[in-house]
């Protein structure tokens, strides 16, 4: 085992915490595993309203799809910044991220403001519960998100990134990554399937 | 020692080769994503053939996303988190490939 000179020697963070935050992802990725085998059971239950393939065009998803995955690529790079204790760089990375995630939930909710308006909500169909209920799930996760973000900026503002702060920091950076995980398979089985 | 222990659980490398990972996986993942939506655009010739093709993108995406942004490997630090994503994959693959083998069979008997 060799120490890296060029790593700083102050970014602690507490391994079980973190763990214990991960396994709290496995779960949720089990719940999201539950959604998507509902959706795929009542993908094809449209009673007469729109189907998959109705819901939204594909570049529109496209681009929800890159933000949140940009969004994912700059809260890494916050996290190197964390790592090597430039505050102000933190800051700056997380409030790009905050900004990403912020148009991706807009441009969701402008798509469901959309679906509803034109009648077409939960209620519906089978299978516009199923969707409004995944895709839903996965929308409130990312606003949680948003909300951590929020209060990670203020944190580092006041207390700096000490080793409780930087144990949050690793948290929330695993779970904005799981969240662009579980949408690269809505992306897939949602919008770029669902409508066979 | 734990001092050692931690970077090493974190698998922290210098600034240059940690930039990297990640820009080389957010590469990875736009050319992954836009590689399925053109698929998925200019269907394929057979319904299966693109089903195919877009859930190996997916599932590739996933692996690239799991080593390049959450660092899940086989170090010893990672150990326990890869295993409860085994584990995590297993109960899974059990419980979304038995309820549509269910309700897909329920579906067909029904149909009769």
């Amino acid at each position: 085992m060799k120490t890296n000179p060029l790593m700083p020697s102050n970014d602690r963070i507490n391994i079980n915490v973190a763990f214990g935050f991960w396994l709290y992802l496995m779960s949720d990725c089990i719940l999201f595993a539950i959604l998507f085998a509902t959706f795929a059971v009542m993908h094809n239950r449209t009673f007469g309203g729109p189907g998959a393939s109705d819901l939204a065009t594909l570049p529109f998803v496209l681009v929800e799809t890159l933000l949140l995955l940009t969004s994912s690529f700059t809260c890494g790079i916050a996290m190197l910044a964390k790592q090597h204790q430039r505050k102000n760089l933190l800051i700056v990375w997380l409030v790009i991220t905050f900004i990403l995630g912020l148009v991706f939930v807009g441009m969701e909710l402008q798509e469901f403001i959309h679906l509803i308006h034109e009648g077409n909500s939960w209620q519906r169909s089978g299978f516009l519960s199923a969707f409004f209920t995944l895709v839903g799930t996965h929308g409130l996760h990312v606003v949680i998100g948003l909300v951590w973000i929020i209060v990670m900026i203020v944190q580092v503002c006041i207390y700096g990134i000490d080793r409780d702060v930087s144990t949050r920091l690793t948290c929330f950076a695993l779970f904005w990554h799981f969240l662009d995980i579980v949408w690269i398979f809505l992306f897939t089985f949602v919008y770029l399937l669902g409508g066979l | 020692m734990s001092h050692k222990n931690n970077e090493q659980d974190l698998g922290l490398g210098n600034f240059s080769s940690r930039l990297k990972t990640y820009v080389m996986g957010y590469i990875g993942c736009i050319i992954l994503t836009l590689a399925a939506f053109f698929i998925a655009r200019h269907s394929l010739n057979t319904q299966i053939a693109l089903v195919i093709s877009v859930v190996a993108l997916a599932i590739i995406q996933l692996f690239v996303q799991l080593k390049c942004f959450l660092h899940v490997g086989f170090q010893s630090g990672s150990r326990w988190n890869l295993s409860t994503l085994i584990f995590t994959a297993i109960i899974i693959i059990a419980l979304v490939g038995g309820s549509l083998w269910i309700m897909f069979s329920l579906d067909t008997m029904m149909s009769f």
